[in-house]
C-alpha cells in the first residue's frame, strides 16, 4: 500500500472514529456535569436569548481594550476566518466532506485560496512568534498551545505545498496532507482545540447565567 | 486589504507570451552577430518556448518572408523559409500525414537539411553512371 | 556503464539511413524531430545528431511476459520517431516474437547468436510482468520460465528497458490478488539501469524517444519511478487543456451535464490527473489527435504504481477510501464516545457527591455542629 492510500484510507478512517468518539465523550462529559441548584428569582426568562447573545458579543473585541488587543485580535481574526475559507471552500475539501454528509455547496476559485492560505499561515506564524515573545502569554502557554498550533498550522503548510508542488512528488505531498489531517483530527478534540465546540458551550453557558442574573456583559 | 473579488484569475496566456516575442528577437540579434563573428550555427526549438498562438503570430509577423521559400520532401513535407532578416530560416517539419513534428529557427547562411550531402552526392554518382551505362 | 556500445560490424545509425536508401536530409529530419519530441536545448540537439551519425546501432533484445500486447500496439502507432525508422536504422532488432518473422527454434537461436556477439552492450526491452513463485511457471515461452529468460537476457545486457505498466510496476497481473506473484523488472534486475516506461500503454513516442535518447546520450535522468523525467517530470493535471476550469472551480459533475458539455475539470468525476506523471496532455496519441481527458473522461493514473488496486476511478481524489460501512463505524464511534461521556459525568458527580459528603462531616463545617 503506497502512502497515498494508507493517508486516504485506514490513516483517515481510524482519525474520523477517534475524532467522533473524543468530541462526543468530552461534550457529554462536560454537559452531564452537575450544576449547583440556583434558588434565586430568574431576573430574565430568556436564558437562550443571553446565551445566543454572548456567543456573538464576545466574537467582538471590548472597545476598552481595543488598542492593545488590536495585533492578537487581528491575527486571531485572520487565520480563524482564513482556516473557515480554507477548509470549506476550496472545492476538493467540499467533495471530502460532501463523501462524508451528502452536504454540499459552490466552492471558491483555487487562486482565492491559495491567497487565503498563505495569509492564513503568517497569520499563524505571527500569532506563534507573539507567544513566543510575549512574556505574559509565554508563561500561559503549556505544551498544549504549542502542540496544538502546530496541528493546526501543518495542514496549512502541507496543502499549500501540495499545491505548489514544493517538496517532492504530489502523491507524497497529498499524503502528507491528508496525514497532517488526520493527526489534526485525532488530537482537537483532547487538547484546547476543542475551543471549536466548548467556545459556544462556554459562552452559552455564561450568557445563560449572565441573563438570569440581569447581569450587564 | 484586498477583498475576494478584487484577486484576479488569470487563465489567459497569450500577453505573457507576447512578452516573449522581444527577448526571441533579441537572442536571434545575438545569435546573427555570432554568426558574422565565427560561424557559429544557432537553432531554436519553437515547441521548448512558452509561446502561445498569439506570441507564435507576433513572431512570425515581425521575422515576415525573405527570398527563399522551399519544400524539402523527406519524411513527408518540409517547408524551410528564409525569413525577412537574411541568415534566419523559418524551419517546418511536417510528417507524412501533414501533422506537425516541429519548427525551429536556425540562424546560419544554409540550413543542413537544404545542403547535398558528399554521401549522398556520391551515391547520386554511382546511380547516375549505371544509368547511363544501361542506356548504352 | 551508461550507455549501450554497438554490437559488432554495426553500421551508424546514419549509414543505416544511408544504406536503406534514406538521404541524409531524412536522417536531419528525423534527429530534429525526435530532438523536439525530447525537448532538448539547441546544443543538445546537435550533439544528437552527430552521436547518431557516428554510434552503431545498438542490438535491442524485446522479450514479452505477462503482457496483453498493448504496449507494443501501441509502439506500432508512434509517428515520430515511426516504428519503421526506429527497427530498421536506429536499432537491430534482435528478438521480438511479435514483429519478427522467424519463429520457434530458430527465433530462439537467433536470439542467443545476437547475445553472444553484443554481450555486455545490447539492450533489453521488457513488456509485461514476470511471475515469481514455483520457478516462474506461471509464465513459460519455448520450454523457458519468464524469471529465467529475464535473469538471463538482463546478464548480458547494457540497459534495460521496462515498457509498460506491468513491466515497470507489475500492473494488472500484480493486482490483487495477485494470483500468479508477479512483480517488475526492476524488482529482478537489480545491477543493471533499468528505465521504466510506464502507462497501459505508454505513449509511443515515449517508448521509441526514450530508445534513441539511451542510444545517444546514456541512461536519461529519471524520477523516483526510476521514469524519464523529460516525459514523466510533470503531471497530467499541471499541464492540462481544462486547468483553467480547475482554477476558477467550474467543475463537471456528471459525464452529461452542463459542465461535461463546456469541457470543465473532471476532478469531480473522480480524474487522477493530479497524482498521475505522464505526457499525455502535452504529447497526446495518435499522433496528436487528442488524450483521455480531452475525449471527456478523467485519467485513471495508468502510469502510477498500483492504479489498478486503488479502486477509484470515479472518487475524486480528495475523498477518504473506505469503501462501504463509514457512517456505520461513525455511528458506533458516536455510541461508544457517549457512553465514555456519560461514564465520565457519573463518574465526576460522584467524586464530587464523595467530596461533600467529607466536608460536610468535617467539624469546622457549620453543618456537621
Amino acid at each position: 500500500m503506497d502512502l497515498l492510500t494508507f493517508a486516504r484510507g485506514p490513516a483517515l478512517q481510524w482519525a474520523l472514529v477517534i475524532f467522533v468518539v473524543g468530541t462526543i465523550w468530552r461534550l457529554i462529559g462536560i454537559l452531564l456535569l452537575p450544576r449547583k441548584p440556583d434558588f434565586n428569582e430568574p431576573r430574565s426568562t430568556h436564558p437562550w436569548r443571553g446565551a445566543l447573545g454572548l456567543i456573538v458579543r464576545r466574537t467582538v473585541p471590548k472597545r476598552e481594550f481595543a488598542g492593545p488587543t488590536a495585533f492578537g485580535n487581528t491575527i486571531g481574526y485572520v487565520f480563524h476566518f482564513g482556516l473557515a475559507i480554507v477548509v470549506f471552500g476550496f472545492v476538493p475539501h467540499i467533495l471530502f466532506i460532501r463523501s462524508l454528509t451528502g452536504l454540499h455547496w459552490p466552492g471558491l476559485p483555487s487562486g482565492v485560496i491559495y491567497v487565503v492560505g498563505a495569509l492564513t499561515l503568517a497569520a499563524l506564524v505571527a500569532a506563534l512568534v507573539r507567544r513566543l515573545s510575549h512574556p505574559v502569554l509565554r508563561l500561559l502557554s503549556n505544551a498544549d498551545d504549542y502542540l496544538s498550533w502546530l496541528v493546526t498550522a501543518a495542514p496549512v503548510l502541507t496543502g499549500l505545498m501540495a499545491a505548489a508542488h514544493w517538496g517532492g512528488p504530489y502523491p507524497r505531498l497529498l499524503a502528507i496532507h491528508v496525514l497532517s489531517v488526520c493527526v489534526l483530527l485525532a488530537w482537537l478534540p483532547f487538547g484546547k482545540l476543542m475551543h471549536v465546540f466548548l467556545v459556544f458551550v462556554a459562552r452559552g453557558t455564561t450568557g445563560a447565567l449572565f441573563a438570569r442574573k440581569g447581569a450587564s456583559t | 486589504m484586498v477583498t475576494l473579488d478584487q484577486i484576479a484569475i488569470v487563465v489567459e496566456e497569450d500577453d505573457a507570451s507576447n512578452r516573449m516575442v522581444p527577448a526571441l528577437l533579441r537572442e536571434l540579434l545575438d545569435a546573427l552577430d555570432g554568426f558574422l563573428r565565427d560561424g557559429t550555427r544557432h537553432c531554436l526549438d519553437l515547441a521548448t518556448l512558452p509561446l502561445g498562438h498569439a506570441g507564435r503570430h507576433a513572431l512570425e509577423e515581425a521575422l515576415g518572408q525573405g527570398e527563399i521559400d522551399a519544400r524539402v520532401s523527406v519524411l513527408g513535407s518540409s517547408r524551410v523559409r528564409e525569413t525577412a532578416f537574411t541568415g534566419i530560416w523559418w524551419l517546418r517539419h511536417e510528417d507524412d500525414n501533414g501533422a506537425l513534428l516541429c519548427e525551429q529557427i536556425e540562424v546560419t547562411d544554409l540550413p543542413e537539411i537544404l545542403r547535398a550531402d558528399r554521401g549522398d552526392i556520391e551515391a547520386a554518382s554511382a546511380r547516375l553512371a549505371a544509368l547511363a551505362a544501361s542506356l548504352n | 556503464m551508461s550507455e549501450p556500445s554497438p554490437a559488432v560490424d554495426e553500421p551508424t545509425v546514419l549509414e543505416s539511413f544511408q544504406q536503406n536508401g534514406f538521404s541524409r536530409r531524412t536522417f536531419l529530419k528525423f534527429c530534429a524531430a525526435t530532438a523536439s519530441l525530447l525537448a532538448l536545448p539547441a546544443a543538445e540537439a546537435a550533439v544528437l545528431a552527430e552521436n547518431l551519425a557516428t554510434k552503431p546501432r545498438p542490438t535491442v533484445i524485446y522479450l514479452s511476459f505477462q503482457e496483453c500486447t498493448g504496449c507494443l500496439e501501441s509502439l506500432t502507432r508512434s509517428f515520430s520517431p515511426t516504428l519503421e525508422h526506429l527497427i530498421f536504422n536506429v536499432v537491430s532488432l534482435a528478438y521480438n516474437d511479435t514483429l519478427q518473422a522467424a519463429a520457434g527454434e530458430s527465433a530462439e537461436a537467433a536470439r542467443e547468436d545476437a547475445m553472444r556477439k553484443a554481450w555486455g552492450k545490447y539492450v533489453l526491452v521488457v513488456d509485461g510482468a514476470i511471475p515469481r513463485p514455483l520457478d516462474g511457471a506461471y509464465c513459460v515461452v519455448g520450454g523457458k520460465s519468464a524469471l529465467a529468460s529475464l535473469q538471463h537476457v538482463a546478464e548480458g545486457a547494457a540497459a534495460v528497458i521496462a515498457v509498460g505498466t506491468c513491466a515497470a510496476f507489475g500492473g494488472l497481473p500484480l493486482a490483487n490478488p495477485n494470483p500468479t506473484g508477479a512483480v517488475a523488472v526492476q524488482d529482478l534486475v537489480r545491477d543493471k539501469p533499468v528505465i521504466n516506461l510506464s502507462g497501459c500503454p505508454p505513449i509511443p513516442e515515449i517508448i521509441t524517444g526514450s530508445v534513441v535518447y539511451l542510444l545517444s546520450f546514456g541512461v536519461p535522468e529519471l524520477d523516483e519511478h526510476r521514469r524519464p523525467k523529460v516525459f514523466f517530470g510533470n503531471t497530467i493535471h499541471d499541464r492540462c487543456y481544462r486547468r483553467p476550469f480547475y482554477d476558477k472551480g467550474l467543475f463537471a459533475t456528471s459525464f452529461d451535464d452542463e459542465g461535461a458539455r463546456n469541457g470543465w475539470c473532471l476532478y469531480e468525476l473522480g480524474c487522477k490527473g493530479p497524482t498521475t506523471y505522464n505526457s499525455c496532455a502535452t504529447m497526446k496519441w495518435n499522433g496528436g489527435t487528442s488524450f483521455p481527458i480531452e475525449s471527456g473522461h478523467g485519467c485513471l493514473g495508468c502510469s502510477e504504481p498500483g492504479f489498478w488496486d486503488r479502486g477509484d476511478f470515479y472518487h475524486p481524489l480528495s475523498t477518504g477510501r473506505w469503501g462501504s460501512g463509514m457512517g456505520e463505524k461513525l455511528a458506533v464511534a458516536a455510541v461508544a464516545g457517549a457512553v465514555l461521556g456519560g461514564a465520565a459525568a457519573v463518574a465526576g458527580r460522584q467524586r464530587q457527591k464523595a467530596r461533600n459528603d467529607a466536608s460536610t462531616q468535617h467539624p469546622d463545617h457549620p453543618e456537621a455542629k
